[in-house]
């Protein structure tokens, strides 16, 4: 379960692992842009399109895609289609991200983004503790008011849980959340 | 003849073989993060034959210790870590007490 808020970009996404390279789940979005505001609930299928596990790093390709519908600010109803692809390097020091994505759907109510992050960790400490990255985001999102965020925020992971928290240049409180049953 | 009989006798009496558990070291490439080694604790603690499970993420190192007289064979161990999405690089067996 991942749910991530910012003030005009939140998700709440829920997902189920069949094997380590499938996961099938739902997810709610909101999205606040410059001509158009809506909700989208999705279904979604999420594919690990390749790995690269070597001794002191692992590498990942996701993609992801899911159907669903949308209601707008206007009341306006209608289908929407969902497409995501990301790819990660990791090591116990060292983690950067990339990601796009896309919602469509008729009448106009799109919204894309591309993503990149770069983090560290300040330190190293046993799985059981609390571990500690920091983290640069940026964000390109053609349709939204701010087409730029870049966000300064921390990760936490404790156990089977992980928070972010971080707010942009712009002003904007990033919260986001993950948590593996 | 009948004091070597005695001896070993004893020793089989005191040190049966199956009462020792195995204590196994596996190494794993591939596992970077704190949800890689919670994972893969959670998939050995659900083994039945397995007693405790330590991760150091440092050394990529996972030790599985086994209930006495139980064991894991290496196929399995390495089913086990491929399955949740890693890779081993080396499996070490050692006998615990």
């Amino acid at each position: 379960m991942s749910p991530t808020y910012t003030p005009d970009w939140s998700d709440l996404e829920v997902n189920y692992s069949l094997t380590n390279r499938y996961s099938v789940g739902a997810a709610n979005m909101y999205r606040q842009g410059k001509d158009s505001s809506a909700d989208f609930a999705v279904g979604e299928f999420n594919y690990l399109v390749s790995r690269w596990n070597e001794l002191d790093s692992q590498a990942n390709i996701y993609a992801s895609a899911g159907a669903g519908g949308r209601q707008d600010s206007r009341d306006d109803e209608s289908l929407a289609g969902y497409l995501r692809l990301e790819g990660d390097y990791e090591t116990r020091r060292v983690y950067t991200l990339f990601g796009a994505e896309s919602l469509q759907s008729p009448g106009s109510v799109d919204f894309n983004r591309l993503r990149y992050r770069a983090g560290v960790a300040p330190y190293l400490a046993p799985f059981t503790s609390l571990q500690t990255w920091v983290i640069a985001q940026v964000d390109y999102m053609p349709e939204m008011e701010d087409e730029v965020e870049v966000t300064p925020l921390l990760r936490f992971f404790y156990n089977n849980y992980a928070l972010e928290l971080g707010v942009s240049l712009n002003g904007k409180a990033f919260l986001g959340a993950m948590a593996h049953f | 003849m009948k004091t070597k009989t005695i001896i070993l006798s004893f020793l089989v009496i005191a040190f049966p073989i199956s009462s020792f558990a195995e204590e196994i070291t596996i190494t794993v490439k591939g596992m970077v993060c704190s949800f890689c080694a919670q994972g893969l604790k959670k998939t050995f603690g659900k083994k039945e034959n397995v007693e405790g499970i330590d991760v150091d993420l440092d050394k990529k190192i996972v030790k599985v210790e086994t209930k006495e007289g139980a064991t894991l064979k290496d196929d399995e161990i390495t089913s086990i870590i491929h399955d949740a999405g890693f890779e081993v690089l080396s499996i070490q067996r050692g006998t615990g007490a």
